[in-house]
């Protein structure tokens, strides 16, 4: 069910990403060919060039919170909706970050691979602004999924671009007035293993320096029960596909999931990322008059039109009512008569339109309109989590993937699991007087990474699922041997699909992930030298930490702050002070910085004992004892491009294209 | 020195009174913070680093002598109150208790007169020493005025001092506080500076410690553990006075303000809006939408030590982490161009336990 049940809080408001940009072109990871302009934001010329330059946003602090996020909606066990204010405690409240704790942060696994990206360290609470929080919990970090860059048909690029982050809230804890709420009372009583089931949706993101919302977009959320034995970051249920081509259906419409729920007899759908808009607060762009139902006859493909002989509606979907969105955060609800929920059990859900006009229809609308997206094909879907893996050279994992037809398991279903294997040219930028390193290829030696199938290590096969349709891929790896130099490991992806099903039945980005590091030998008594080149890279890919806090280039910088950031360092990865941000750091690497630190703080090191001369009177520097740092970057002189996961996508859709077919 | 309305440190003489007074000492020793964080956050990265360090130095021993206080509350079996609204000053105005009628303190970027007539009033010593500044160009800038005694006012020195005599009085007998609620991770101020209070003597160490960083002793401008560092008040006035003070055998007072320079190159300053309040932005701006978050985030920062201060030590270090948030999110801030005018925006330190 998660939050796709009757039970349901709806929230909508402001969310920020403030995700730094040096390190989108993988090139810029190459200490020796690392130039100071890499640090600027991006420079348009009069003639319309540009030099990318560290891009958007190249002082981006990583951060990400959420941000006047009002409770409209709650929707109770009974069916029923409510939104007027007073009608329950909850609704008026706000969905918050920690009171207490540093902001989360938003993370991508790699620069070769930027569309999975996670909030790390993120708390969510529910409050009046007093505290204690009625509930609060932290953000299970899962990769966001259904990303795609033309939902907004009024902009371009990443302001274009929207997509879900689904996954769990861990740990929660209730405060005794919660249970003032019966709203609350009913989600608390509802919900299991200390967790909640949330997703955002986020979309009308501003990467222009220029503008007063620099850094802000739009986000609608959901939360709802976490059940036992549900994924956490998908719904296991009814998925919506376009037929022919990625990401949308010839009306617009991306992927996106639904659910039947038997004992209520209701239909679910979340169309909180699905439909095109038309601003950046999620004003729907208008494709007619919109009904889910089932298709009698399953073999009705999409822009097709439907008769009542093949095609059973079951409800009309006010998506165009002001401020629909923003008020539901896209979650369509509809209760199912005895023939409706019978039929749902076979055959295939479908959005149908009936507009005066049918842009881009190929037959003819015979009035009861036209298919918008169908299900997909035997209400086939297949699913993993978790979609990424960092593994620290040779090591394990495990993803479980999910079967289903038609909302429920396929017990003993095939999965083909496939490397993707050599993919050159991901990471790059555009522009003038690009970085002048090569750009590595991912996915190679395939040989690193194999896969447990017919109970022997393989680089690909076929897995089995289970009698609960779950098939556990079972992930072995060795370190990769530093195939692309300047950075370390290997990304690898893996695709998985049940034999035969078409490249549009899973979105475009759907594959699970691994960046496998280098080996490294731990030195017993490590110098500057030995760490100096991790430092250096993380210097020169976050000027927010080299100009502002800690110049991680220099060797008496790192000293002076070796107290703090042997905290940092030695914090767990979930932790919203852990360093480095991008936890991208294998365990080796980090060992040998600590035992730098740690010789550093017992003043076993000849610059430890400069630095603290040098630094006094501020001998045990706080926050606010500046470090030694480079000039401020300058402010752009002309507005940049948000382009950042933009450009990622289409290079990576040239060279997905070919090797996924 | 700063004066305070007596009766603050008068009647000392039961232990609530007691932890009142230690309350009324962790809201002074904050309350001095915002000040000096706006003079440090509106020195542009990488400049004026020497006034920067002094600055940074001075605030880092703010935030140890806040912990003292609340370690000393903590001992007598109080509790800190941090985490509310009316824990913050109103900026510009008084300090708490009333500390020295006629001070106002401001929010604004550095300047010699901002250092001169508040952060050096706020740290005079007693008796403090006029150490001469050999710069002729700077002869205009006259040595600090012995301040009047003036009748019917105690100094801080006197307030300190009373809650040092009054535990003293009242014995080893009120330290009923949970010791486990000490404060003491030496990863950050050293054992001498920042110690378990846990009786009398603990806790008149600790608020000697408070009292010398920030005054030095009669006798000399240090502190009286730390050679390396100068008492708040001297600190401060090399910023003013443009030169270091360092030993000098040729004054009789043994010291003077000749070492290296000490500049304040204007163009690495930030022009702040000074005492600026969040409402002043625009709704919808981008300095409204930074000043608010800063202020969650220092509202996240009050709240964190809140914490800290009451039963969860280990969360000092979560903290510290909030406080690099601030001063990154203070950077973006006055980087803000107010439009029509020449300033940037200034961070604001209100209340804001949401960001809306």
């Amino acid at each position: 069910m998660s939050f796709l049940n009757p039970v349901r809080l709806v929230f909508s408001g402001i969310f920020q990403a403030d995700v730094s940009t040096v390190n989108n072109d993988v090139r810029h990871f190459d200490n020796g060919s690392f130039e100071p302009s890499y640090q600027e934001f991006t420079k348009t010329l009069p003639n319309g060039d540009y030099i990318a330059n560290g891009w958007w946003n190249p002082t981006g602090s990583g951060a990400f919170r959420l941000i006047d996020c009002k409770v409209v909606g709650l929707g109770l066990a009974d069916g029923s909706f409510v939104d007027t204010p007073g009608a329950d405690a909850a609704l008026g409240m706000l969905i918050g970050g920690s009171t207490d704790r540093t902001s989360g942060k938003l993370v991508d696994i790699d620069p070769q691979w930027q569309v999975a990206s996670a909030p790390w360290g993120l708390d969510v609470r529910l409050t009046d602004g007093k505290t204690p929080p009625f509930f609060s919990g932290r953000y299970q970090p899962n990769p966001f999924r259904d990303l795609w860059f033309t939902r907004n048909i009024n902009a371009q690029n990443d302001s274009a671009a929207s997509s879900t982050f689904q996954s769990v809230l861990e740990n929660v804890d209730w405060a005794d007035d919660a249970m003032l709420s019966p709203f609350l009372r009913q989600l608390r009583d509802a919900t299991t293993g200390g967790m909640l089931s949330i997703r955002l949706a986020t979309f009308g993101f501003i990467g222009d320096v220029k503008d007063p919302r620099f850094t802000l977009g739009t986000v609608v959320g959901t939360i709802g029960p976490q059940l036992e034995d549900e994924p956490v970051s998908f719904i296991r249920g009814r998925r919506f596909i376009p037929a022919n081509n990625i990401p949308y259906s010839w009306a617009g419409i991306t992927y996106f999931s639904g659910q039947i729920d038997e004992p209520s007899r209701t239909a679910f759908l979340d169309l909180s990322n699905a439909l095109q808009i038309t601003d950046a607060k999620g004003t729907p762009n208008p494709i007619g008059a919109m009904t889910l139902g089932i298709l009698r006859d399953a073999s009705v493909t999409e822009n097709t039109p439907v008769t009542p002989d093949n095609y059973l509606p079951i409800a009309r979907i006010p998506y165009d009512a002001p401020d629909w969105l923003a008020r539901t955060a896209g979650v369509f609800a509809a209760g199912l008569t005895d023939e409706q929920l019978a039929l749902s059990k076979t055959n295939p859900l479908a959005l149908v339109t009936v507009s005066d006009t049918n842009p881009g229809a190929t037959d003819l609308d015979l009035g009861y309109g036209i298919v918008a997206i169908r299900e997909a094909q035997d209400g086939v879907y297949v699913c993993a989590e978790p979609l990424v893996h960092r593994i620290d050279g040779a090591g394990r994992a495990e993803s479980l993937v999910y079967a289903t037809r038609y909302g429920h398991p396929v017990p003993g279903a095939s999965i083909a699991i496939t490397q993707m294997g050599r993919i050159p040219g991901q990471g790059g930028g555009g522009g003038l007087d690009q970085p002048s390193a090569p750009i590595p290829d991912m996915g190679v030696p395939e040989s690193a990474v194999t896969f447990a199938v017919n109970g022997g290590p393989a680089t690909g096969g076929t897995i089995v699922a289970d009698e609960d349709g779950v098939a556990r891929l079972d992930i072995s790896t060795t370190s990769p041997g530093n195939p692309r130099g300047y950075i370390d490991g290997q990304v690898y992806l893996i695709d998985y699909r049940i034999p035969g099903q078409s490249n549009t039945a899973r979105s475009s980005f759907d594959y699970i992930a691994l960046h496998v590091r280098d080996d490294f030998d731990v030195p017993a008594d490590p110098t500057w030298d030995d760490i100096a080149p991790i430092m250096t890279q993380y210097g020169n890919l976050y000027p927010i930490m080299s100009k502002h806090l800690v110049d991680l280039g220099s060797e008496a910088s790192c000293a002076r702050h070796a107290d703090i950031l042997h905290l940092a360092f030695s914090l767990p990865e979930t932790d919203p002070n852990y360093m480095p941000v991008t936890r991208d750091l294998s365990v080796y690497k980090r060992r040998t910085i600590l035992a730098w630190l740690e010789k550093v703080q017992r003043g076993e090191t000849a610059v430890q004992a400069r630095a603290h001369q040098a630094a006094a009177p501020a001998l045990r520097t706080g926050p606010s004892g500046t470090a030694p740092a480079k000039a401020a970057t300058a402010t752009p002189d002309q507005p940049t491009a948000a382009d950042g996961k933009t450009q990622f996508a289409k290079t990576f859709a040239r060279a997905a294209t070919r090797s996924r077919s | 020195m700063l004066k305070i309305q007596p009766q603050f440190a008068q009647g000392i003489d039961t232990v609530q009174v007691l932890r009142n007074a230690l309350q009324s000492a962790v809201e002074l020793e904050h309350a001095t913070l915002p000040a000096y964080l706006t003079a440090l956050y509106s020195i542009k990265a990488g400049t004026n680093r020497e006034a920067a360090a002094i600055i940074g130095s001075v605030s880092v021993q703010e935030m140890l002598h806040m912990t003292i206080a609340a370690n000393i509350l903590n001992a007598v079996g109080g509790h800190p109150v941090i985490d509310k609204p009316g824990f913050i000053p109103v900026y510009p105005g008084p300090l708490p208790m009333g500390v020295h009628e006629g001070l106002t303190i401001s929010l604004g970027k550095l300047t010699r007169s901002l250092v001169y007539d508040v952060f050096m009033t706020i740290e005079e010593p007693e008796v403090p020493q006029d150490y001469p500044v050999k710069q002729p160009a700077l002869a205009m800038f006259q040595q600090k005025a012995t301040a009047a005694q003036e009748p019917g006012f105690a100094t801080i020195g006197d307030f300190y001092q009373a809650i040092s005599d009054a535990i003293g009085r009242m014995g080893d007998e009120i330290f009923t506080g949970d010791p486990s609620h000490q404060v003491v991770d030496n990863t950050w101020f050293p054992p001498d500076q920042l110690f378990p209070v846990t009786d009398v003597a603990s806790a008149q160490r600790a608020i000697q410690v408070i009292v010398e960083q920030g005054e030095g002793t009669p006798k000399s401008p240090r502190e009286a553990d730390n050679e390396a560092a100068l008492a708040h008040y001297y600190r401060l006035a090399q910023i003013v006075y443009a030169r270091r003070l360092v030993k000098d055998p040729h004054e009789p007072l043994g010291w003077s303000y000749s070492g290296a320079p000490v500049g304040i190159d204007p163009a690495g300053i930030w022009n702040l809006y000074p005492n600026a309040k969040t409402v002043d932005y625009p709704p919808g701006s981008r300095a409204r939408t930074v000043s608010q978050q800063f202020n969650t985030t220092y509202t996240a920062l009050l709240t964190a030590l809140h914490v800290t201060f009451n039963g969860e030590p280990e969360r000092l270090r979560g903290a510290i982490g909030l406080m690099y948030e601030l001063k990154l999110t203070a950077d973006q801030l006055v980087a803000i161009p107010l439009p029509g005018t020449d300033y940037t925006a200034a961070p604001t330190f209100e209340y804001a336990p949401v960001n809306v």
